[in-house]
């Protein structure tokens, strides 16, 4: 338990480094916020009013201070270009977010999985026909995992709007592709969840897409090391039946890397949200951060890359603790206090 | 050399050349405005009213886009060599140092790469880009410095293995400086993993330099990069979907071909029993 807490400590203390750097790196940066707020016929006097205002004349020690003071108060401060709290900008757009991210991270999981394996047993079987598939199917999902999600996204809207209304596809197939409902926001009851989904299609198709090409080469690995371990063989010439023995053994030995991998993904979509969300109109975080950071919108700036400090350290943290709970070979380590 | 290894490495080598050479065989200046009336936005195979042929389409400005996808390629394959080799220097610089050293610079080193690792590299390109100003050296700078921590964490291992052996203990005693040492003996031992690392890296900087100037952020028009050919397309997405998709196809290739050479240098692609094809 106490090495728990010290974990917990020291990732904090990261997080506290990582809102550091990222203050030093964004209030050392050439170019004024100021002149961007101010209207074209403001005068110099004006434009170092509102610098006051913002605060942006004191010293750098002490900006840094106070900025950090409010942190701890729960306080990120105002935005500069929307004059509300920073908090209530990022909640805002954090929910849309999450959807956008668990939704992916699920599908990526159970494709990127079912397919890894499915690429681990032909190789498994050793037979020409299995090399093949196995060759063709590394050989699209690199190309998934090569390919930028926001092209991906261009070609998906592509296919969806025109393509689908030229080849007179049905159209349940015409799919929306920009934002997160209908932007009348006249339905409701079961047609608003519908209109909803339908909006979620494309981008949760592309991070899915680009995701699960990326866990299916870690779970070819993982299965394919199961497989052949010395266990797998024995269970087999004892009798059990290739299903037993792959289902029980090979996958509870693959099992834990892909815990890890799944905490470790988690930052990852959260990043590439930022250009999913960028094509589709996705009032997510990602787009929030976009546009924050082309209005020199300081404190959204910062709050944003405190958020993403927290969520990939923690999910770094739950990572290390959880994998001696799913795998045995690991326990008696500091999860259990004994270090 | 390995098949798995020779056939990405000839698709980098023909990527190259023609980004290198094509643009020197197409018609007309590829970033000077053509017959825009006449010649924009022709779909693949059409010829333009001047009788010349474009296997690719044209811009909206009547432009050949082969010719500006393989000069784009030019400025991403560099950007995305460079940010990869600044980030292999300091990584091994780094590492070499840590790991020699010890004590308070490896946990400077590696207290500043578990800070750079715990924000996502996108989001701290982009402020970066966004905030000191984009550009190609920006661009590359970011890079080198968001890059660093996989191959500094390689060769510090290298050389904390190095420095038990026994013909460094020999140098040692023979006189040699501690620079001569880790220069001559532990540095180069290293090297491998780090140029593996760094290689590795470079399908993921071209990614990432595309995905900058998609938003803006990277190399500024009209200066053509992958990334910002697509997102010039992109509100034509609809009405001539050629213009962004073409450019992304041969990004796509080019990562592809690092990912799998990177796969094959690793010894990832072989078959666990029968060994590399």
């Amino acid at each position: 338990m106490r090495s728990v807490l010290r974990r917990v400590a020291a990732a904090l203390v990261l997080v506290w480094l990582v809102a550091t750097l990222t203050f030093v790196l964004v209030r050392l940066a050439p170019g004024d916020p100021a002149a961007l707020l101010v209207p074209p016929s403001a005068t110099a006097a004006d434009a170092a009013r509102l610098r006051a205002t913002l605060g942006l004349d004191q010293p750098l020690a002490a900006q840094y201070g106070r900025w950090l003071a409010g942190v701890l108060r729960g306080d990120l401060g105002d935005s500069f270009a929307q004059g509300r709290p920073v908090a209530r900008v990022l909640g805002e757009a954090l929910p849309a977010s999450l959807a956008l991210g668990a939704a992916s991270l699920a599908l990526s999981f159970v494709v990127g999985v079912a397919l890894g394996t499915w690429q681990a047993v032909l190789r498994d079987r050793g037979t020409r026909g299995g090399r093949r598939g196995d060759a063709a199917l590394t050989l699209l999902t690199t190309a998934a995992y090569a390919a930028p999600s926001y092209w991906l996204g261009l070609g998906l809207v592509a296919v969806c709007t025109a393509g689908a209304a030229r080849w007179g596809w049905p159209s349940w197939l015409r799919l929306p592709a920009f934002g997160a409902s209908d932007p009348g926001g006249t339905l409701d009851g079961w047609a608003a969840v519908q209109d909803r989904v339908r909006h979620a299609i494309l981008p949760v198709g592309v991070l899915a897409a680009v995701g699960a090409a990326g866990v299916a080469r870690y779970a070819r690995a993982a299965v394919g090391d199961a497989l052949t371990g010395d266990f797998v063989r024995t269970a087999v010439a004892k009798g059990l039946s290739a299903r037993q023995a792959y289902g029980r053994h090979a996958l509870a030995v693959a099992l834990p890397p892909l815990v890890v991998l799944f905490a470790l993904a988690l930052p990852g979509v959260v990043a590439g949200s930022v250009f999913v969300e960028g094509v589709f109109a996705w009032p997510g975080v990602g787009r929030a951060v976009v546009q924050a950071v082309g209005a020199r919108d300081y404190p959204v700036v910062l709050g944003a890359a405190l958020l993403y400090a927290l969520v990939t350290v923690f999910a770094n943290l739950a990572a290390d603790l959880a994998l001696p709970l799913v795998d045995p070979r690991r326990r008696g380590g500091a999860a259990t206090g004994r270090t | 050399m390995r098949p798995a290894v020779r056939r990405p490495l000839l698709a980098l080598g023909v990527l190259a050349a023609a980004a290198a050479l094509g643009p020197l065989a197409a018609p007309g200046d590829p970033l000077a405005v053509g017959d825009v009336l006449g010649a924009r936005l022709l779909p693949p195979f059409a010829t333009d009213p001047a009788g010349h042929w474009h296997p690719l389409g044209t811009d909206r400005f009547g432009r050949d886009l082969l010719a500006r996808t393989l000069l784009a390629g030019r400025l991403s394959l560099l950007v995305g060599v460079l940010g990869s080799a600044l980030s292999g220097a300091i990584g091994t610089a780094a590492g070499a140092w840590a790991g020699w050293r010890g004590g308070l610079p490896d946990a400077a080193v590696r207290g500043l790469a578990d800070v750079l690792l715990a924000v996502p590299r996108v989001v701290l390109l982009l402020v970066v880009a966004a905030l000191w100003g984009p550009g190609v050296g920006t661009t590359v700078a970011v890079l080198g410095l968001t890059g660093w921590m996989g191959v500094a964490r390689l060769v510090r291992a290298e050389v904390l293995g190095v420095r038990e052996r026994d013909y460094v203990g020999a140098a040692r005693a023979l006189g040699a400086s501690p620079a001569r040492l880790l220069w001559r003996h532990a540095v180069p031992n290293a090297l491998g993993a780090a140029t593996v690392a760094t290689t590795l890296g470079v399908g993921n900087a071209i990614l990432l330099e595309s995905g900058l100037s998609f938003l803006g952020l990277g190399v500024q028009p009209p200066a053509p990069s992958w990334g910002n050919l697509i997102a010039g397309g992109r509100d034509l997405i609809v009405t001539a979907p050629w213009v962004s998709l073409v450019p992304g196809l041969l990004l796509v290739a080019t990562v592809l071909a690092c990912t799998r050479l990177g796969d094959a240098l690793e010894g990832r692609e072989g078959d666990a029993r029968g060994g590399a094809d």
